[in-house]
């Protein structure tokens, strides 16, 4: 009979365990749960008579950290707003939340922000593969997702009208870095260097769209992963080495940009490269500003590189918008003052007063549907510091469409920040703008926005 | 203490309420009790813990499925994610194109994947240990992939899109979904559960232990392989459809890789090869990374770099000592400690420990319950 | 050998060789209803191959297999139950995370009827087959006289449980011929003599083939035995012909190997 006894006990056994599952569950519920969300107001979702419920999700920690700096700005700049006044009497809260640079963890963030935080929209959230992931969503609830950091073409389509992108797309980058091309390398053989994905796809499009396709000897792609740059890039660099191209096009993130100069330089080659303007930033590839001989790490090859950035750099600090940018940003951003304005800060400075200008233009009565309006009728007038206006209307849902080239210069002033002295830039040639469409690259002949009264008398 | 141990043992002696033997009337009583525990706590949560739970609800689908695969059938797969991304996107495929009811959209998702598991399946019968690993994971990594060469039809990088269904006015979208979810996940768990205890479980079984013997004793190996991959690759398509229906829409960038790495993992934490286990595995993977790391990380103040592999690492770390010290995982943890407390109050006294909790070296959740409805029939 | 056109195991002239090096050279035997045949031989003579063959794990470059009067062409494995032969493994072969029982009902799958839908949706057709064939085992398992250990799960129990174990399992199939595949290893003198006895009672209902190293148990209950030596049938016949052959003795103590068949090879014909 003992035998039975030990299965009877078994079956208890499992009774129990049951058991512990549920009251887990329970458990687990209840810890995290926070009581049910405002029930569905008849007014607008996260407007009050005195505030202004803001989300966004940003890489804080995790592969794409080092943009971690860009929504603290924007935050800073609300603070700012709110210091004086608030938009339209209404104070902005913001909420950030990290992604890590997962589409699952921003869908589950996402969520929260609209269910629990009952958001009015989504702002200057980053990353296209993150912010694809909840388009969908919150275009189904009319959420405004604005102003997303990443320049897919992805962001200014009729399906999802909620959505808008605000760095200028690749396609766009693509283009004005092509055309460069076909002035100056006529005749050149040219190499691609691009990231497998939507990013590297969209540059090809808009450098094919400008360079002849018979001068393009070699196309080479990388995959952005931590394991492809512990790999290194030595096959695509001898590939395009072996094609014989003297110019090679990068459309790349920083570190792979890094990368492929001190692989092209431990391989002796020594083409001309242009670079997109996602790695235009000489300290984010980590160019050193003094040039030794024989240069080791690829520095010489950079010394020359054309690259291409939407706005002033952080370092021009003659420039009234980085100027305005740097006092705001000591006030209310305790990075920045601690450890001096970053381009990244920059951006977040320009992202945040942006987003305050789009509030103060959808008025007094605030709706998702008017905010959007008011985007599409006065964006063109909101004041920033790119370089060509903020191009946003009813049908076109990108930000800016303009770059400034740069030439990468070990003569240039060195952008000197708190990680170190890197190489400065120079610029060449005029402002261009175009569309990530047919048409054009034109020469914008106007010059960068005036910094408004009301922004330079409080910040 | 005494006494209450005099009670319990006269209690355990005459049963008042025996679990029906029949396995469908057996599950579906169980079913019934979770349907009452869940209503009503999703009736308490707020609309975001709801759509969390409908969340855990996917993952246990998906999570069922391949504890069935690699727990009771010893298929190793790193492709869930990519199985994953053929349900939801076969879904996706039929919002664009039909008007149908969202019930025949999820079954006919899970016989596309179930049909790609059986295209991967029937080579992987030739496969094992590493290379079968190796195997699956070109699946995380190629399918979602495929989707992005042709973009015309799956619509490119913003993928597809999959509104959340609308039910009644009075029932709020997000406990709409989580009752759609949750359903699903009991009737994964009813059918597997009775696929469990019939002569197909034992197969299943038979050749992850030893395939000769198996053959000998007339079981088709390669057959009940492939099954078992259909069956486990039907459950993985139908999780990445509800999970398209949470998300909203499918991408390719939605099936990253290291969801298959949380499926494996939390199926090894939560206890291979046991369907009720699977319950822990999603909770963690649902958890884990969205709140319980980040709170950790922001508690000790860790660098950015850290914090955004905590979870990671503590999969990892979870992984490597609830080996060492719970091999059967958190569910066979507790039925070990249950094995305990229920020896001490059965009428007969202290069963042998030892041989109670060491027999079975693997998977032992449902399988115990048939030896437990043998145990009933000592007349035999 | 009246009825060896028609009914049980007829294994004639096979030759399998394994990279250049002959298993089996022209190997025939028969094993009909109702017999007990002992395959015999030094190690590696070629008897597991010979299991092997007639399994399916290996095919023979010629020669034919024949089964109750059909050739057994490319079969598998696991189409054997179904045509009525079962073995046993030399290892024992049990399935470690199944129960005692459950290893038994496995033993049943050529004759289960219970299709995938009834399974998965847990239909009276596949829960009323199930308790029909769980019946069958413990009655199995309690003529091995082993019942009390149905909910045990195998590889923690003695030796002689588990070779029962394995033996039941292989009865499931109501097999018309049973291989056994050194059924006596590992097993104490007492735990010999039952098994001879049940061997033995085997014989009522099927033919029995045995490969056995274990002397006295092969000669006390084998009708015929059939002595293979790297490959070839150096003999056969009953236990005491083939005790008194000579060749079987120079084989079994390492001596001249003969190299062209003995006359005495078909002797028991």
């Amino acid at each position: 009979m003992k035998r039975f006894s030990l299965h009877s006990a078994r079956r208890r056994a499992r009774l129990y365990a049951t058991g512990v599952v549920a009251c887990a569950v329970v458990g687990t519920m209840a810890l995290t749960a926070s009581g049910p969300a405002n029930a569905a107001s008849v007014s607008t979702p996260g407007v009050t008579a005195t505030s202004i419920s803001l989300g966004a999700t940003e890489p804080l920690t995790g592969v794409a950290a080092n943009y971690n700096d860009i929504a603290p700005a924007m935050k800073a700049v609300f603070a700012w707003a709110n210091a004086h006044g608030g938009v339209n009497g209404r104070q902005i809260n913001l909420t950030i939340d990290d992604d890590q640079y997962t589409p699952s963890i921003t869908a589950t963030m996402t969520h929260q922000l609209v269910l629990q935080n009952n958001i009015f929209a989504d702002v200057g959230s980053l990353g296209t593969p993150t912010q694809l992931q909840v388009q969908p969503y919150l275009n189904g609830l009319k959420v405004p997702q604005l102003f997303i950091l990443s320049g897919c073409n992805c962001w200014s389509s009729s399906k999802y009208p909620y959505s808008s992108g605000l760095q200028t797309p690749y396609t766009v980058d693509g283009k004005i870095l092509g055309s460069y091309v076909a002035k100056n390398f006529s005749g050149e053989k040219v190499g691609y260097f691009t990231q497998d994905d939507e990013f590297g796809f969209d540059a090809i499009k808009g450098l094919n769209m400008e360079i002849k396709g018979s001068s393009v000897v070699s196309k080479q792609t990388y995959v952005a992963s931590t394991a492809a740059y512990v790999a290194g890039l030595q096959s695509q660099v001898a590939a395009l080495q072996a094609s014989g191209a003297k110019v090679v096009v990068l459309a790349a993130i920083p570190p792979f940009v890094g990368l492929f100069a001190t692989t092209a330089a431990t391989l002796g080659y020594t083409p001309q490269l242009v670079i997109d303007g996602v790695a235009g930033d000489p300290s984010a590839i980590g160019a050193p500003a003094a040039l030794t001989t024989p240069a080791p790490n690829g520095q010489a090859l950079l010394n020359g590189a054309i690259t291409e950035a939407g706005g002033a750099f952080e370092d021009q600090t003659s420039n009234p918008w980085v100027r305005v940018a740097t006092k705001l940003l000591t006030k209310y951003d305790s990075e920045v003052a601690k450890n001096g304005i970053t381009g990244d800060e920059l951006t977040g400075f320009n992202l945040g007063y942006l987003v305050y200008q789009a509030l103060k233009a959808a008025g007094k009565n605030l709706t998702r549907q008017g905010l959007l309006n008011a985007i599409a009728a006065d964006g063109k007038n909101f004041a920033n510091s790119g370089f060509v206006p903020y191009s946003y209307s009813s049908t076109v849902h990108f930000g800016f469409e303009g770059e400034q080239l740069y030439k990468m210069s070990a003569t240039a002033t060195p952008i000197t920040l708190p990680t170190g002295t890197f190489m400065g830039v120079t610029p060449v040639g005029p402002v261009y703008y175009t569309s990530p469409g047919a048409g054009p690259v034109k020469v914008w002949h106007s010059a960068q926005d005036k910094v408004p009264a009301s922004l330079s008398s409080t910040a | 203490m005494g006494e209450l141990r005099k009670k319990a043992q006269g209690l355990a002696a005459k049963p008042w309420f025996r679990m029906p033997r029949q396995p469908m009337l057996r599950h579906l009583s169980y079913a019934a009790v979770a349907v009452v525990f869940l209503y009503f706590l999703t009736q308490k949560l707020s609309a975001f813990n709801d759509y969390e739970v409908g969340e855990i609800a996917f993952y246990v689908v998906a999570l069922a499925g391949l504890t069935l695969l690699t727990g009771v059938n010893g298929q190793i797969s790193l492709g869930h994610g990519g199985f994953m991304a053929v349900g939801g996107f076969t879904l996706a495929l039929l919002v664009e194109h039909t008007k149908w009811n969202v019930v025949p959209e999820l079954a006919i998702a899970i016989v596309t994947s179930a049909l790609v598991g059986a295209l991967i399946g029937i080579p992987a019968t030739r496969l094992r240990g590493p290379y079968l690993a190796g195997m699956t994971l070109m699946v995380a990594l190629g399918l979602p992939y495929l989707t992005n060469q042709y973009d015309s039809f799956f619509g490119g990088d913003q993928g597809l899109t999959t509104p959340q269904p609308i039910g009644p006015a009075s029932i709020n979208p997000e406990q709409w979904l989580a009752w759609i979810q949750l359903a699903c996940a009991l009737i994964v768990l009813i059918l597997l559960g009775n696929l469990l205890r019939s002569r197909f479980g034992r197969s299943f079984r038979a050749v992850r232990d030893d395939e000769i013997a198996a053959s000998l004793a007339g079981i088709h190996v390669a057959r009940t392989k492939v099954i078992a991959f259909m069956v486990s690759a039907g459950c993985a398509g139908l999780a990445g459809a509800l999970l398209a229906l949470s998300a909203g829409g499918v991408n390719s960038a939605e099936f990253p890789l290291s969801i298959s790495i949380y499926l494996l993992a939390g199926m090894v934490i939560g206890g291979t090869g046991s369907l009720m286990g699977v319950w822990w595995g999603a909770i963690l993977i649902v958890y884990l990374p969205t709140s319980w790391a980040p709170s950790l990380a922001n508690h000790f103040h860790v660098n950015s770099q850290v914090s955004a592999n905590l979870a990671v690492i503590i999969f990892g770390l979870v992984l490597v000592v609830g080996m060492l010290v719970a091999p059967g995982g958190i569910q066979g943890a507790l039925r070990w400690v249950a094995v305990r407390v229920g020896a001490y109050f059965s009428p007969d006294g202290v069963p042998n420990m030892k041989l109670s909790l060491q027999e079975a070296p693997t998977d032992r959740a449902v399988h115990d319950s048939e030896s437990v409805t043998q145990a009933d029939k000592p007349g035999v | 050998m009246t009825n060896s056109e028609t009914g049980g195991l007829v294994v004639n002239e096979i030759t399998v060789s394994f990279g250049g090096l002959t298993a089996l050279d022209g190997v025939s035997l028969s094993v009909h209803a109702g017999e007990v045949v002992g395959v015999i031989g030094p190690n590696g003579a070629g008897k597991t191959t010979l299991f092997n063959i007639v399994c399916g794990f290996v095919r023979p470059e010629s020669g034919t297999i024949v089964f109750n009067g059909k050739q057994l062409r490319r079969h598998q494995p696991h189409d054997l139950a179904k045509a009525g032969i079962s073995r046993t493994l030399q290892g024992v072969g049990l399935w470690g995370g199944l129960t005692v029982v459950d290893n038994v009902m496995a033993g049943a799958q050529s004759t289960a009827r219970a299709d995938f839908a009834s399974a998965l949706f847990g239909l009276w057709r596949s829960s009323r087959e199930e308790s029909r064939i769980r019946q069958r085992a413990l009655e199995l398992l309690g003529e091995l006289r082993i019942a009390e250990y149905a909910n045990r799960y195998p590889l923690t129990l003695p030796y002689a449980i588990q070779k029962r174990t394995a033996l039941a399992r292989a009865l499931m199939c109501e097999p018309n011929l049973i291989l056994l595949d050194e059924p006596a290893s590992g097993l104490s003198e007492a735990e010999l003599q039952e098994l001879g006895k049940l061997i033995i009672g085997l014989r009522d209902k099927m033919g029995v083939l045995l490969v056995e190293h274990h002397m006295d148990l092969v000669m006390s209950i084998c009708d015929r035995l059939v002595v293979l030596n790297f490959g070839r049938v150096i003999a056969s016949g009953s236990p005491a012909e083939v005790q008194a052959n000579p060749d079987v003795t120079t084989a079994y103590l390492g001596q001249d190997i003969p190299t062209v068949d003995s006359p005495v090879a078909n002797a028991g014909s």
